[in-house]
């Protein structure tokens, strides 16, 4: 038995493969289902045949192709990214003051929005009262940099020193208004709570390479801001995929990993002999009744002995040389910051997770933004941008895919008036930036209208981007379904397509 | 079958149409929502043991009603002088009270006003704290009048600061301390309080929950500016012939600025007349109603009768309280009602919920047997039709789920889907006598599972040979007994069953069993909303899994490990993993080790005096037999060498029995205690342990 195999024994994707077309040529038929519908057919033949040459359905037939954790499983066609890195900005930075360069903007500051550009949108409710939109230009200025000579806003001085790795896109668009189910279906492709997270999917679709580490690592960066919104666990859960695929939070208190030690302090030698004795009964009992669980149930037991090493060491930066803190910045050496989670997420990569989502929360500034912003923005642009240069400086970031971004964007009219305004919710454009992993390095993808309000050419929606995510870690979102009630999900829903212009 | 797929158009396998989708919905179209306004109606149902006590209530207030008859019998002749003191009494109750020091946590500047109302001025912050203390002479308080006053310096000219001129009162708390202690201040707890209005769902209760969040007492001050007031009448009166001081705090939360901007305060006595009485009393004799003559007359009896008549309208009076108190405890639980005008439903195109095409009714889809004759078009009616002997579905997808949980896998596997991509039954003639079996018993579900679990199938020994196990990995064709292993709440109800933890209390409250410190905080620290996880002490730590508080944005996540859905939707089947995660809950959730000390010291209190005896006896305990010989030596080597390690280091033993909040048993030698403790835990993590079979 592969020692690395921790997941159901359910069958390979051949074997699941094989078997919808079994079902597909022969399945139950139209006359089965009548009868089935009309009690007047008769008890007996109420519930159809079984299909001819069928054999009974196997576990794989509901749970889909049978890798899990443990198990990598062929992709598609080659990954451009092994692994994947998205930096979740919750709450949402404005596009207009940070990434979306325009000039245009200079004129235009303090005029009111025509009702041409809004052309009757819907708003939240906090400012669809405003009697007023007056048009607000970038708090911050904007300069050129690197070779590509990328415009990205004073902000995020640190993005300048990444500006010819960015693949900026501008022309995000999203179809919520509010956090919720904004975030909601970023993560999950669906505003409502229900369905497997971006993350889930990728553990799904390809298993994991990694021996004691899960495939999908979470991390939350810690809070400074008490307005920001809340996080929900179902961001990084399964839904109805199998729970091993569920993110695991990797926490910068307490136990890293839930019940990672043991309460009553006992040390390895101590663990050694009880998961010994342990293993010696399961061995027994599985020699005796067969049940092949048991054998999964043992592995199991021994990478949790493991990740109570691999853990420890992956956290403890105390190995990293004094260059890491340099680059990374002193935040770096205080756990749950966004320093000291992408160093983290650096870490994870090296150690083969094939999904790592970091979540920083506190953009969502409805007043006082010229002031506030850059708050938050200190936060994350030394560490972001840090990531990024160390994953190339360590040859990673060819295979790596980075992507940071909101749930939406912010208006350019301003919330509130005089210089304390602030910037309500804008999901018809905004900007995400991505790195690395198979996608073009200095780029800047899509235009938006003179306002930053509309999108003028080559929009990209959530369904895109997502699709385009799984497409560079090897996967068809089209093909990457799993059968639940009746229906094949995708993460995609019936959407979604790979957005070419941002390939490689 | 899944409808939904006619929420955007007709279904692509099954015979259901969009039309029908919405003709269904139609159904449930209905109800009066109301979203953030609150929800109605609520039903509250007594519990059979709430039901004893009120029965038990009853019949004492009953009696402690004969026993003042006569008594007031003779009350016609007293009301009317009776009345005319109270008249000229009320006037009296009330003393106006001026504060000898105030603070506003906020910085607010408060002054005194001539007429001895305080108003709020200077800074306005979003929430702050009123603190005012009473010197008073002598006390003889039995209630406390809050008059929240209009002003013109106040939005609206109202009676509160927020932006809009309204408050919200979130918390009311009175204190009391006497000049030789002036600042011992004891709380004084509030028993009721009513006010002269209230806007809706902001009642005056909300002021006196205990809790000061953004629920309160407000007074639409957005709208009307009308002066108000409020009363609270204290559980216990104070008399004080000496120098007494009375704190109060006025706690105002909701944020917004929306604190009270000016106001009053008066104390009156025990007997102090309440809103109602008030409201009666200024009613002209002649107009008022029978009810209102009763409880006026009551109340002046109480108040000016004969000390036997005082004294029993007093019980009276507090049997009647504490039949409030319980019918107040009693949990309401939301219930759907119809609209009374029926709500238009309509064909949304591809579910949109502003793309209205043509309108539909309430009716049920084509393929299915029609609506018994005679059945309204409403939710009784559908009800109806779904428990229709000749309904095709429900009676069969009921048992199916019923046999899914006892054996793992459905007879239809696919228990959530019975339409044509739905996967067929594997014993269509067993699953039609149950569901017949189902509905000629009266749907009888305990019955249902009754029979399954005594048939041969689910008696078999759930043992497998390779050879069996390649035919049929998922013993679909039942050539062995049920496999599997247990949900996650089935778990860890076991595991405090095995370590005699399991408090098999039924019904109450959720409980907040152990939990990783911290978790909730981690992904919200908005002042406000529910942040902290408050973990039980005592019986809460140990009540069934079905117990436990379930916070949907974070299951807890010993219960997650072992994939309980997340409750955001609905599940019918679970997916059963195995995982590094599980292992490490059962190996270090706290809750398992705890239950690893008990089950060790029912191994050495039930097992006699040898070891194996005592082996034997965790074996039977966790896993209904004895273990084989082998198993046996594995576990007496362990002891032994566990024994030896304790003995050697006591103080990890004392480490290893301190997990968990359960009192330790002292008769047991620790040393030893710890290496039982050690060879539970291996049972508690055996795979047997957590399988069925």
């Amino acid at each position: 038995m592969d020692p690395h195999s921790v997941s159901t024994p359910e069958s390979t994707l051949a074997e699941t493969r094989r078997h919808f077309f079994q079902r597909g040529a022969v399945g139950l038929g139209a006359a089965a289902l009548a009868s089935l519908l009309h009690p007047a057919l008769g008890r007996r033949a109420a519930f159809g045949q079984e299909p001819e040459g069928g054999r009974q359905p196997t576990l794989a037939e509901n749970n889909g192709p049978g890798y899990g954790p443990g198990r990598p499983g062929p992709s598609h066609f080659p990954a451009r990214a092994k692994r994947v890195i998205y930096l979740c900005q919750s709450g949402a930075p404005s596009q207009v003051d940070t990434f979306d360069y325009k000039p245009t903007l200079e004129k235009l500051d303090g005029q009111e929005l025509p009702d041409s550009i809004r052309q009757g949108q819907r708003l939240t409710g906090m400012t669809s009262g405003q009697k007023s939109f007056i048009a607000a230009k970038s708090f911050s200025p904007f300069r050129q940099h690197g070779q590509s000579g990328q415009w990205i806003s004073d902000l995020l001085p640190h993005h300048a020193n990444i500006a010819d790795d960015l693949c900026i896109i501008r022309t995000m668009h999203t179809e919520a208004i509010n956090h919720d189910p904004a975030i909601t279906f970023f993560q999950t492709g669906h505003q409502q709570p229900g369905r497997p997270s971006l993350g889930a999917w990728a553990s799904y679709g390809l298993g994991s390479v990694s021996d004691n580490m899960p495939a999908f690592v979470v991390l939350l960066d810690k809070n400074s801001d008490v307005q920001a919104q809340p996080l929900y666990s179902r961001l990084w859960g399964s839904a109805f995929l199998p729970s091993a695929h569920q993110g695991v939070k990797l926490r910068s208190s307490g136990d890293p990993v839930l019940y990672l030690q043991d309460p009553s302090g006992a040390d390895l030698p101590d663990k050694r002999a009880l998961l010994d004795g342990l293993a010696k009964l399961n061995r027994l009992r599985r020699d005796d009744v067969g049940d092949p669980e048991i054998t999964t149930r043992i592995a199991a037991y021994e990478m949790a002995f493991r990740m109570q090493t691999s853990v420890p060491a992956l956290t403890d930066t105390s190995d990293e040389p004094q260059s890491t803190f340099e680059l990374y910045g002193d935040d770096a050496r205080i756990p749950g910051t966004h320093a000291a989670n992408c160093l983290l997420a650096r870490r994870l990569a090296e150690r083969d997770v094939r999904f790592i989502q970091i979540y920083h929360r506190g953009w969502d500034h409805h007043g006082r933004l010229p002031q506030r912003h850059p708050l938050i923005a200190k936060e994350v642009d030394q560490g972001s941008a840090a990531l990024v240069q160390d994953l190339k400086q360590r040859g990673l970031l060819d295979d790596t895919l980075v992507v940071w971004g909101g749930e939406f964007g912010r208006t350019v009219y301003k919330q509130g008036g005089g210089d304390k305004y602030g910037r309500d919710h804008h999901p018809r454009c905004f900007c995400m930036w991505l790195a690395g992993g198979g996608v073009k390095p200095g780029e800047s993808y899509g235009q938006t209208d003179d306002w930053c309000y509309n999108i003028a050419e080559n929009g990209v929606h959530v369904h895109d981007l997502n699709a385009t995510i799984l497409h560079l870690m090897g996967m068809n979102h089209e093909h990457l379904t799993y059968k639940f009630q009746g229906r094949n999900y995708r993460l995609t829903d019936i959407q979604g397509r790979v957005v070419q212009g941002l390939l490689a | 079958m899944t409808f939904v797929c006619g929420r955007c158009h007709d279904h692509k396998y099954d015979p259901l149409s969009q039309n029908e989708f919405y003709q269904f919905f139609a159904f449930f179209n209905q109800t009066p929502d109301k979203g953030f306004q609150g929800f109605a109606p609520k039903l509250k149902i007594a519990s059979p043991l709430e039901e004893d006590r009120l029965g038990a209530l009853d019949a004492r207030i009953a009696a402690a009603k004969r026993q003042r008859e006569p008594l007031l019998a003779k009350l016609q002749t007293s009301l009317a002088e009776w009345e005319a003191r109270f008249q000229s009494e009320r006037q009296n109750d009330w003393t106006v009270a001026t504060p000898s020091k105030m603070t506003s946590t906020g910085g607010a500047d408060l002054q005194i006003q001539d007429d001895h109302s305080i108003l709020a001025g200077g800074k306005n912050p979003t929430t702050d704290t009123y603190e005012l203390v009473f010197s008073l002479e002598s006390a003889n308080i039995g209630a406390i009048r809050l008059e929240a006053l209009a002003d013109a310096s106040l939005v609206n000219g109202s009676t509160g600061r927020g932006t809009n001129g309204n408050f919200v009162l979130s918390e009311f708390e009175a204190a009391v301390a006497s000049a030789k202690q002036p600042d011992a201040f004891k709380p004084m707890k509030i028993a009721t309080a009513e006010a002269d209005y209230s806007q809706k769902n902001y009642p005056i209760a909300a002021a006196i929950d205990g809790q000061a969040g953004r629920a309160g007492w407000a007074v639409d001050g957005n709208t009307k500016s009308d002066s108000r007031q409020a009363v609270f009448h204290l559980a216990k009166p104070i008399h004080r012939k000496s120098a007494t001081r009375v704190r109060i705090k006025m706690r105002h939360q909701y944020g917004l600025n929306h604190q009270i901007g000016r106001f009053r305060f008066s104390f009156g006595p025990p007997n102090a007349a309440p809103m109602e009485i008030l409201a009666i009393a200024d009613t002209p004799a002649d107009k008022r109603t029978a009810p209102q003559k009763e409880r006026f007359g009551e109340y002046l009896a109480a108040r000016f009768g004969t000390p036997e008549l005082q004294q029993a309208m007093r019980t009276t009076n507090r049997l009647q309280e504490q039949r409030r108190v319980l019918l107040d405890d009693i949990p309401a639980t939301m219930v759907l009602t119809e609209q009374s005008t029926p709500r238009k439903s309509y064909v949304l195109l591809r579910g949109e919920y502003d793309k209205k095409r043509e309108e539909v009714s309430p009716g049920t889809p084509a393929a299915l047997p029609p609506m018994p004759a005679g059945a309204p078009r409403n939710r009784l009616g559908l009800a109806q039709w779904l428990v229709a002997p000749n309904h095709p579905l429900t009676s069969r997808v009921t048992v199916n789920r019923f046999w899914q949980r006892l054996f793992g896998v459905g007879l239809v596997k696919t228990t959530e889907d019975f339409g044509s991509q739905g996967a067929p039954p594997s014993h269509p003639d067993l699953l039609d006598w149950l569901a017949v079996e189902f509905i000629e018993s009266g749907w009888n579900v305990k019955a249902l599972q009754k029979l399954i679990v005594m048939s041969a199938a689910y008696q078999q020994s759930s043992s497998v040979t390779q050879e069996s196990f390649a035919n049929d990995p998922e013993n679909r064709l039942l050539a062995r007994g049920p496999g599997g292993r247990l949900d996650a709440e089935q778990i860890r109800d076991s595991a405090l069953l095995a370590g005699g933890l399991l408090q098999e209390q039924l019904g109450g409250p959720s409980v907040f069993p152990y939990h990783p410190q911290g978790l909730w905080q981690e992904i919200n620290n908005r002042p406000g909303l529910s942040r902290v996880y408050k973990q039980d002490t005592g019986a809460g730590l140990y009540r069934r899994s079905l117990y436990t508080f379930w916070k949907r944005t974070v299951p807890p996540p010993s219960m997650a490990t072992f994939d309980a859905p997340e409750r955001e939707f609905c599940v019918v089947r679970r997916s059963r993993t195995n995982t590094p995660l599980q292992a490490l809950v059962l190996l270090h959730d706290p809750q398992f080790v705890e239950a690893a000390r008990g089950l060790a010291a029912r191994m050495i209190q039930e097992g006699g005096d040898s070891l194996a005896g005592r082996i034997d006896q965790g074996f039977l305990i966790c896993l209904g037999r004895r273990p084989t010989n082998d198993e046996r030596d594995v576990l007496i080597k362990m002891y032994h060498a566990r024994l030896q390690r304790y003995r050697a280091d006591p103080a990890s033993a004392k480490q290893l029995l301190s997990v968990g909040d359960s009192p330790q048993d002292s008769t047991i030698d620790p040393t030893e205690h710890a290496a039982f403790t050690t060879l539970a835990r291996i049972l508690l993590n055996l795979s047997e342990f957590i399988t069925k079979g």
